[in-house]
């Protein structure tokens, strides 16, 4: 109790400004306890402190056991660093004299995160609103560390993850990049290879949960798949289950949350309580991404990741340096330098429309983009001392900030142009204190506030805070003297005399007069209210007078740096540092000034490199009076498969999935049912071969391939032990891989017809039993299908394009070197020499092409009235020749018992001439 | 070519089953248009329901009452006491309404005012009063590194106390507007928001009329397989269960919170689709002459909630005027400067004395929430308006913005409760009682079953019964 009066005499001001110095160790306990005890302000001299430890005796007891960025020792130094000795005075608290790492937590992902992590991944930026973040501790990183996602949010997410979904189902290109899997098609229906599918999951789970997915989270995005899909097997209910995958994954907690759980340097010690925990590499990757780019990991980071690097020294910072030498950076960090300043608030402050008609939108917009572009000149473009930002003349303007700065521009800039100016000499406005953003952010509507200006400088830039008014306090200045005339700083004369207000207002009006040479929007002034004025100031027993000198004292004051470190070590990490985390603070201060040089890069790649962004200490379970570990299973837990509402939400077993074997061995999916769980259904069953097994699992060994034709592909299609017998023509699945390599112009996003003839051809007369091919008979997003005719079924032969073209105009290897009118000519060639039809040109040259005839196909009339039935898109008004046509031919053929076929070898009207082959 | 035996197995289409409806769940509306209509799909223009109601148009036919809707409307700052407190004590013409009341003269008859009561939570500037009226506790401070408080609510605030018992019974669980432009000060959740659901976890409020149609109304196309996304919701709420088990017990409450709007929003899908009439897109009201449109904002904001409710897309909302020691400048009371500054600044003047443009902007600001009554009384419902059948506890975080005082603390219920409210009362308190017994008034005229509300000072199980039916 003597102590608390003693101290309480103690003056506010002084253990604002001596609190940094002398709260380190136990003291600082005691010292915060009691600034809350403590809550008016008071003049009176601080005594001295007796019987306590001097000033520095704190500083002098921190035992260094970590050097900031230094992780490789740390496991031994930190497990072995002595805790000193606690007195009665750290109330229950562990000495912070030693660093100990923050508790693992879960941060949520901010609105422009969430769009960026979209943009990053699909390239996709939905017009979805997503409701206002809110800042808590100045940053709204932190408060993302606090904060949940709301019922509002809930549903925005959603109608964002949808949104994104759509977006794909009708984009096929886009949607083929992230589910590359060919869709075979059989007469059920199309499908995709679950294993596939499964490789597409796992691809683009790591990039939106920023981790490797686990067996079972993929099994049940599968079983969503195919509840989806249910009894559907058209191309489009595909395309839509896919999509219902990638709107999971987007509602996912682990999408909207940074997941971070650690994992121990010394599995092996379990019971170790001293053991030291990390941030595991995948969360490492996701800090460093959404630190340094406001997004997820990329791919360099993410195999940075899975190799291990991003725990080491070496790896972490070289993909630091790789992340902040990016563009990415310098958006991110303006971000930072933003919400430092409250410039966000800028946008809501509303000034006296009569008195300042000037303040527009466009001119508040201006104001806040000169501020950023100082930061990130200073910052980014020359790297240099961050102080710099206090002193510095250069500034960037448009017209209607060139003319409230009273810069004379050589001519009239166009709306929204900036250009580069040194601030005039005549009007002194230094830093970043006299700039026309942090004047009119800490101003009145009408008038100056010397007080808000100060303030920001006192807790904003120097980290002290000053507590609001007490209660039951008149605030209101009293009102001038009738026929007195008054500047405003004569007026704020009580908040010096006044001891109720002095204590507080004395550390924070002096820091604000030096700008009353600037109205409430930042314009430069010569009179207050008429009268001179008087713009002296001082910071901590330092007088000066204007902002060029105000700007000098707050760089040179040692508390700016070590706000500056606090600050942004307090947005790296994502959380408010708490009293465990100042030792490290205060060495990356020393580290920001010595080594650093002041510069706010090498001091955010020390942060990078510290324990405090690469440690953390595990939670502890919960635990019941026993001891025990309470689990965590009931209500509004985990629904399990047992017939009862486990999670109260009101439904029975909902939603639960799970991945079964067949009695195949194939993976299929159980969907849970009144306690009981479905029969396992694995969808697309495998195809049977001829193994003497029973691959499809329907009971039958090798049943119907025997009525299956031997086809030209190696293998004893019909299953009579003879290899490629008596083949006829035959269908395959080629991917454009193959394609490709087949003819360079053949590629999935690159479809030349020329070339992927020529491929096609190359890749049927590989098969072994020679022949050639003609495609795409249906087209895939990877792969086509292709109709390959054995050597004995054609007659190949070079033909000239004056031939052709001869048969058919246009075909004349100039105008049309493939194409329809080729089509065309190619088959009268053949027909009109006694050879059936064909198809070609195979190969070209400028001058001829190498078609190949078909005597033994069949050449059918048909139209495209009954062409659509087989595929809509082909149709008279419609596509006529092409992929659809391609399909709906090959499809017709089938449906009349023919393998496939080709054309349209003519066509006139609803007409259509097509062939087709057994 | 290869012929396939084996089916894709039928898939049940609800790999669930509904739990049983307890006995004492009330059926929602749609349930008794259901059993009117022999459950055949209808599309109803709403709000047209007097068909549906008793031949006392009080109740809907079956017996089903009409719902009673629970809301808040705030704003910042407090009022000028002096010219607040209403002249006489008790029913109709034993009182009378004071200036900063005149607005509301003509929905006096649905109004119930208080005065003399406290809050008893603490006297934090601000802080106190907004989590002491909102949650009947004291301020829930985040970190200590400040001695400005940076606090948040540490239980839900009234409206969320309601929603928990009326959640299921309409598509949203809450409805959340804000009005002016100022979204709060860097003080905590306390100053940003008004609906929360605990610490840290607001409810924020949609200040754009556009996007809040949207929301309402918008009928986003590609959101239509209601089949497909409570797949994937369900398929996202089994995700939850694998993750809770690696966090600590603090993020467990946050996931648990962020899994309870999963919930929400998946039963929301599973009601039926809304039949009511959609009205025309809302305008934008960007500032004129650097002056922000208060009025027209709010006229249109009241307009959409009142909609909102006659359609009864929710039980329960907030209209959040202004924030918790808003800087809104209310220019047409005279303002040149922020609110909160002016209450700080204003000399006393006058007689009686006070500060004019303070009592200016609260005049004005119950202009606007008479705007607001209009809207919901201009609906016709049952015998009456849907004002009759609401319960809004309109209040504030301060008695007097200038001293910080929390003595009278200004609190008004607007409408009927369903006949639950006598109106046309005003009550006045000892003086030293705690305000937490307007709000819990306030919630039981709703219907609601609330034994008690608030801890330590603000602790209370009783309502006001001079105000009760």
């Amino acid at each position: 109790m003597q102590r608390l009066n003693i101290i309480k005499q103690r003056s506010f001001n002084a253990l604002q400004i001596l609190y940094p110095i002398y709260c380190r160790g136990p003291l600082r306990v005691v010292v915060l306890l009691l600034f809350f005890l403590y809550s008016g302000c008071s003049r009176s001299t601080p005594p001295s402190f007796p019987g306590e430890p001097g000033p520095l005796a704190g500083d002098q007891s921190v035992i260094q056991p970590m050097n900031a960025g230094e992780e490789a020792s740390a496991g031994e130094e930190a497990s072995a660093g002595e805790e000193a000795s606690a007195g009665e005075e750290t109330i229950g608290r562990p000495n912070s004299a030693t660093f100990i790492p923050a508790p693992a937590t879960l941060h949520r992902l901010s609105s422009t995160e969430l769009l960026a992590s979209v943009y990053s991944v699909f390239g996709l930026s939905p017009a979805v609103t997503i409701e206002q973040d809110t800042s808590l501790h100045g940053f709204v990183r932190v408060a993302n560390s606090e904060l949940t996602i709301s019922p509002l949010l809930t549903e925005q997410l959603e109608t964002l993850a949808w949104e994104v979904a759509d977006q794909l189902r009708m984009d096929e290109a886009l949607l083929s990049v992230h589910f590359p899997c060919p869709l075979r098609l059989d007469d059920t229906g199309e499908w995709a290879q679950p294993a596939c599918l499964r490789s597409s999951i796992l691809e683009l789970g790591l990039m939106l949960w920023r981790r490797p997915l686990e067996v079972v989270e993929v099994d049940r995005l599968l079983g969503l798949y195919q509840l989806l899909r249910g009894d559907s097997t058209t191309r489009s209910t595909h395309y839509k289950a896919v999509t219902g995958i990638v709107a999971a994954l987007l509602q996912s907690p682990d999408f909207a949350f940074r997941v971070e759980v650690g994992e121990s340097t010394s599995p092996e010690r379990n019971d170790d309580p001293q053991q030291i925990w990390r941030y595991t590499n995948y969360e490492m990757a996701s800090r460093l991404s959404y630190l340094l780019w406001g997004t997820g990991p990329d791919e360099e980071l993410l195999s940075a990741a899975q190799a291990q690097r991003l725990v080491t020294d070496e790896g972490l910072r070289a993909e630091a340096l790789r992340l902040l030498d990016d563009p990415r950076a310098i958006h991110r960090f303006r971000g930072y330098f933003e919400e430092l300043m409250g410039l966000g608030y800028l946008e809501t402050v509303s000034k006296n429309a009569e008195r300042f008609p000037s303040f527009t939108p466009s001119l508040r917009a201006s104001m806040h983009n000169e501020v950023m572009d100082l930061f990130t000149s200073v910052v980014f473009d020359r790297d240099a001392d961050f102080r710099e930002l206090l002193t510095s003349t250069e500034s960037s303007v448009d017209q209607e900030l060139a003319e409230l700065y009273g810069v004379s521009l050589p001519q009239t800039l166009a709306t929204g142009e900036r250009v580069s100016v040194t601030l005039p000499d005549q009007y002194p406005r230094g830093g970043l204190l006299g700039r026309a953003a942090p004047l009119a952010l800490f101003s009145h509507a009408t008038v100056n506030s010397p007080t808000f200006r100060g303030r920001f400088i006192r807790s904003g830039l120097l980290c002290q805070d000053v507590p609001p008014p007490p209660e039951g306090v008149v605030t209101e200045l009293e009102d001038p003297v009738e026929g007195e005339v008054q500047t405003l700083r004569q007026r704020l004369e009580r908040h010096a005399t006044d001891p109720q207000c002095a204590g507080c207002h004395q550390l924070m009006d002096p820091l604000g007069y030096p700008l009353e040479r600037f109205d409430p929007i930042g314009r430069w002034r010569e009179l207050d209210n008429g009268l001179p004025i008087d713009s002296s100031g001082a910071l901590d027993g330092l007088s000066f007078d204007g902002a060029v000198e105000l700007g000098q004292a707050v760089a040179d004051s040692p508390y700016f740096s070590s706000c500056m470190t606090k600050r942004l070590y307090r947005y790296a990490v994502g959380h408010l540092e708490g009293f465990d985390e100042y030792p490290l603070i205060d060495q990356l201060d020393e580290r920001f000034i010595a080594e650093g040089a002041y510069r706010f890069k090498s001091l955010l790649l020390s942060i990078v490199m510290s324990d405090g962004f690469r440690l953390l200490s595990p939670h502890q379970p919960e635990r019941n009076e026993e001891g025990q570990e309470i689990s965590i299973e009931g209500c509004g837990g985990v629904e399990r498969c047992d017939g009862e509402d486990n999670d109260c939400d009101g439904e029975i077993d909902e939603g639960i999935i799970r991945s079964c074997q067949d009695r195949c061995d194939a993976t299929g999916v159980q969907i849970c049912l009144d306690g009981g769980w479905s029969e396992c259904d694995i969808g697309d069953a495998p195809p049977e071969v001829c193994d003497g097994e029973d691959n499809d699992c329907d009971g039958e060994i090798d049943e119907s391939l025997q009525s299956s034709a031997e086809r030209c592909d190696g293998e004893d299609n019909d299953c009579d032990g003879e290899i490629d017998e008596e083949v006829t023509s035959s269908l395959h699945d080629v991917s454009f891989e193959v394609l490709s390599g087949l003819h360079d112009g053949c590629r999935a996003n690159q479809r030349d017809q020329s070339s992927c003839n020529a491929a096609i051809n190359r890749y049927c007369s590989s098969l072994g039993c020679g022949g050639s091919g003609v495609g795409p008979i249906e087209s895939g997003w990877q792969s086509i299908v292709v109709l390959c005719l054995p050597e004995s079924m054609i007659r190949g032969q070079q033909v000239s394009y004056a031939e052709l073209s001869s048969r058919h105009d246009v075909c004349d290897g100039q105008r049309e070197g493939v194409g329809p009118n080729c089509n065309a000519a190619i088959h009268r060639h053949c027909n009109q020499t006694g050879q059936g039809t064909g198809f070609g040109p195979r190969e070209r040259s400028q001058t001829s092409a190498g078609i190949a005839c078909v005597p033994e196909a069949d050449i059918i009339s048909t139209t495209y009235t009954e062409l659509s039935q087989q595929h809509g898109d082909c149709h008279q008004g419609g596509e006529r020749i092409g992929p659809s046509c391609n399909a709906a031919i090959s499809r017709l053929c089938a449906a009349r018992g023919y393998l496939s076929g080709w054309g349209p070898l003519e066509n006139s009207g609803d007409i259509a001439v097509i062939a087709c082959v057994y | 070519m290869k012929h396939h035996n084996k089916r894709h197995n039928p898939v049940l289409s609800l790999p669930s089953k509904r739990a049983p409806i307890t006995p004492s769940a009330p059926l929602s509306r749609r349930q008794v248009l259901r059993g009117i209509l022999g459950g055949s799909a209808v599309s109803i223009s709403l709000p047209v329901l007097e068909g549906m109601l008793n031949d006392h148009g009080d109740a809907y036919a079956q017996g089903m009452p009409i719902p009673t809707r629970f809301g808040l409307w705030f704003w910042g700052n407090g009022v000028r006491p002096e010219l607040w407190v209403p002249q006489g004590v008790g029913r109709g013409a034993e009182w009378q309404l004071s200036e900063e009341l005149a607005p509301l003269q003509r929905h006096k008859s649905k109004l119930s005012a208080l005065s003399g009561y406290t809050i008893k939570t603490g006297t934090h500037a601000h802080h106190a009063g907004m989590t002491g009226v909102m949650t009947g506790r004291p301020l829930h401070q985040v970190g200590v590194t400040r001695d400005t408080i940076v606090s948040t609510f540490d239980g839900p605030s009234l409206d969320m106390i309601a929603a928990a018992q009326l959640e299921g019974q309409s598509p949203f669980r809450s409805l959340e507007f804000g009005v002016t432009r100022f979204t709060g000060t860097d003080e905590g959740t306390t100053f940003q928001h008004l609906s929360h659901n605990g610490p840290n976890n607001p409810n924020p409020s949609e200040y754009s009329a556009q996007a809040a149609f949207s929301r309402l109304f918008g009928g986003n196309s590609n959101l239509d397989d209601l089949n497909a996304r409570r797949s994937v919701l369900d398929a996202v709420m089994g995700q939850f269960s694998r993750l809770k088990p690696k966090l600590s017990v603090n993020d467990r409450r946050r996931l648990d919170q962020h899994f309870d709007s999963i919930r929400t929003l998946e039963m929301r899908l599973a009601a039926e689709p809304s039949s009511c009439a959609i009205p025309d897109q809302p305008g934008i009201y960007p500032d004129q002459s650097g002056r922000e449109q208060i009025e027209a904002k709010n006229t249109v904001m009241s307009e959409l909630m009142a909609l909102a409710l006659a359609c009864d897309l929710t039980r329960v909302f907030s209209m959040q005027f202004s924030t918790c020691g808003s800087g809104v400048i209310i220019h047409p009371a005279g303002a040149t400067d922020g609110l909160h500054r002016t209450c700080h600044d204003e000399p006393m003047s006058g007689s009686p004395s006070t500060q004019p443009i303070v009592h200016g902007a609260t005049v004005y600001t119950m202009r606007q929430l008479s705007i607001f009554l209009d809207k919901l009384n201009d609906i016709p419902m049952g015998a009456g308006s849907l004002l009759d059948h609401c319960a809004i506890a309109c209040t504030t975080e301060h008695t007097d913005g200038r001293l910080h005082r929390y003595e009278d603390f200004p609190f008004l219920i607007a409408g009927l409760g369903g006949g639950r409210l006598r109106g046309d009362v005003h009550h006045r308190g000892r003086g030293d009682e705690s305000i937490t017994k307007g709000g819990l008034t306030a919630l039981r005229a709703a219907g609601l079953n609330i034994p008690n509300f608030g801890t330590e000072g603000g602790y209370t199980e009783s309502s006001i019964s001079a105000l009760e039916a």
